[in-house]
């Protein structure tokens, strides 16, 4: 159970602030849901708080998962998302939310529900205290043309710019925070390929001005090569996938960086290229439909994408068999490994961006006073090995809003050699005072 | 090096015990100790072997799952395993660290987990990766 706190003090941490600095030692005070001091702390201020002891560890900013799925529910086909009762289906989506800040990540983005109202009552649910979950912001069904569905099921269907209005109205009345176009193919349905796009130019438009004007940002399943320039022409905020961008979409892509997001959700291209056997998707298969060249295009233009500075976050459409809920944390060493990401970088992406991604980009994503208190002690350098984040013992304490999710019964981390114990900064303070 | 193994295993056991991670994470712990390896007892991250209990590999219908890896090299899954085969992972964690690429062709897996491998995930980089083309154990 959550334990209120008024008063935390993570005393001798190893401070990863998201700011771009190396790691540095030190204390952080939490007061209620904010961050009050970095660094050197003021024994005056933290009189009366509970002491955490970080013994060196790492002192983080929860992780940022920009391409969320709730209600995607570990099925082994696609078909899978959809057939679940709605009843069975809340509850899985309740289990996600415990699973997501479980696994360190106290904000996620939305990227479509499986049915309408899924996302939000999860959300509502949360922010209520109900349940223990991520900040969320919530989606609807994704909306598709006529003929250009990947899952029928679960798809809000509109044709032509009045059938995006209403539908973008329809979805904002349920009390959605973005809207999900679904504009290309995905080559796992066999008959729509992820180079085709669907929606027009007419129908972005509309769906877009119609968000915007209601306040609402969209984001939207984008492979082609079109569908990203057709994005960026009508300004949609957040694009997903980006697999097939070409050299006039990067350059646009770029004059735009100030306001667009990538999340390119990279592990589900990797799992089903080469782990997805399992499930009845051998390689063979998946190569044989295009993901070996998609994985291969994508990863040359997302490179090119970090390159020019282009916000590029992770966050990887989880919940399908063979990229289960739990493994979020794949995605950032994906980053490393294959875009060329430093750890650093990778960590940025994941926190300070998510911070901007979730328009809180001065309450979210770093360890800076002021900020949110959602906080992760880790057990381990990130920066020396990324992989360190997939494993949940290693996350030893996660706090959302100044409250403990996770925290140890009894703390095992090593005690420090007490003949070569540094003093804390907040110790050295108190020495020169007296 | 790495060594991942899955904490959910057997995902679709209704009781989510998750006994497979606990029993070979105590196996290679106790094996650690022996060999007097103190990190990997102690899951230091500067050990041989770097353990992580992740929360699944996706490879569930044949539970017991666990896979190494390295930087920039091949990610190598078994599945199907128990504690009884400790050593043999070591062992493969050990060779694939030894290996330039990870692919399976680069090093000998271990006869135990020959009939075990459920995958291999190649870490494509532009322009430098070979392709090990399907899943094959030397």
């Amino acid at each position: 159970m959550p334990v209120p706190t008024s008063k935390v003090l993570f005393r001798n941490v190893s401070i990863l602030d998201s700011t771009g600095a190396d790691p540095y030692p030190g204390d952080v005070l939490v007061e209620n849901n904010r961050i009050a001091s970095v660094g050197t702390v003021d024994p005056d201020a933290a009189a009366g708080a509970r002491v955490i002891e970080g013994r060196g560890r790492t002192l983080m900013s929860g992780l940022c998962d920009a391409h969320t799925h709730f209600s995607w529910n570990n099925s082994a086909d696609l078909d899978g998302l959809g057939t679940m009762p709605v009843e069975e289906h809340l509850l899985f989506c309740l289990e996600s939310a415990r699973t997501y800040i479980d696994s360190g990540y106290t904000m996620c983005l939305g990227a479509a529900s499986a049915k309408e109202r899924l996302d939000v009552v999860c959300r509502d649910a949360i922010n209520a205290g109900r349940f223990p979950g991520p900040r969320y912001l919530a989606n609807g069904p994704e909306i598709a043309v006529t003929g250009g569905a990947l899952i029928p099921s679960i798809t809000k269907f509109a044709d032509g710019p009045e059938g995006m209005r209403k539908a973008v109205r329809e979805l904002v009345g349920i009390g959605v925070d973005q809207i999900k176009l679904s504009m290309t193919g995905e080559e796992i349905t066999g008959t729509l390929r992820a180079e085709d796009t669907y929606f027009s130019d007419e129908e972005t438009a509309a769906a877009v001005a119609e968000a915007h004007r209601r306040g609402k940002r969209v984001c939207a399943h984008a492979r082609s090569a079109e569908s990203v320039k057709m994005c960026v022409r009508n300004k949609v905020d957040i694009i997903y996938h980006a697999s097939f961008t070409d050299a006039e979409g990067m350059d646009m892509l770029e004059a735009n960086k100030d306001w667009v997001f990538v999340a390119p959700g990279l592990n589900w291209l990797v799992a089903t290229l080469y782990e997805a056997e399992s499930f009845g998707f051998p390689q063979e298969a998946a190569e044989a439909v295009g993901y070996k060249k998609e994985l291969e295009v994508a990863i040359e233009g997302l490179r090119e994408m970090h390159r020019r500075g282009i916000r590029v976050l992770p966050g990887g459409d989880y919940g399908f068999a063979w990229t289960p809920h739990g493994t979020y944390a794949r995605d950032l060493q994906h980053f490393v490994e294959l875009l060329g990401f430093t750890p650093m970088e990778a960590i940025i992406s994941a926190t300070a961006w998510g911070g901007e991604i979730m328009l809180q980009p001065d309450e979210l994503g770093k360890v800076q006073p002021g900020y949110l208190a959602d906080l992760l002690l880790v057990d381990g350098d990130p920066l020396a090995d990324i992989t360190i984040l997939q494993d949940h013992d290693r996350l030893n304490y996660i706090m959302k809003d100044g409250t403990f999710h996770k925290e140890p019964s009894t703390d095992t981390a090593p005690s420090p050699d007490p003949a070569n114990m540094p003093a804390t900064a907040t110790e050295r303070l108190v020495q020169q005072r007296a | 090096m790495t060594l991942l193994i899955c904490r959910t295993c057997p995902r679709y056991d209704a009781r989510a015990s998750g006994e497979f991670g606990r029993r070979l994470t105590a196996a290679i712990a106790a094996i650690a100790a022996i060999a007097e390896i103190a990190e990997i007892a102690a899951g230091e991250p500067d050990a041989p072997v770097a353990i992580r209990n992740v929360q699944c590999l996706g490879g569930c219908p044949e539970d017991g799952v666990v896979a190494v890896d390295a930087p920039g090299k091949a990610r190598i899954r078994f599945t199907g395993l128990t504690e009884s085969y400790a050593e043999a992972i070591l062992a493969a964690a050990a060779a694939h660290h030894a290996s330039p690429s990870g692919l399976p062709a680069d090093w000998a897996v271990p006869t135990e987990l020959a009939g075990h491998l459920s995958s291999v995930t190649v870490k494509r980089l532009p322009g430098r990766l070979a392709d090990p083309g399907k899943l094959t154990a030397p």
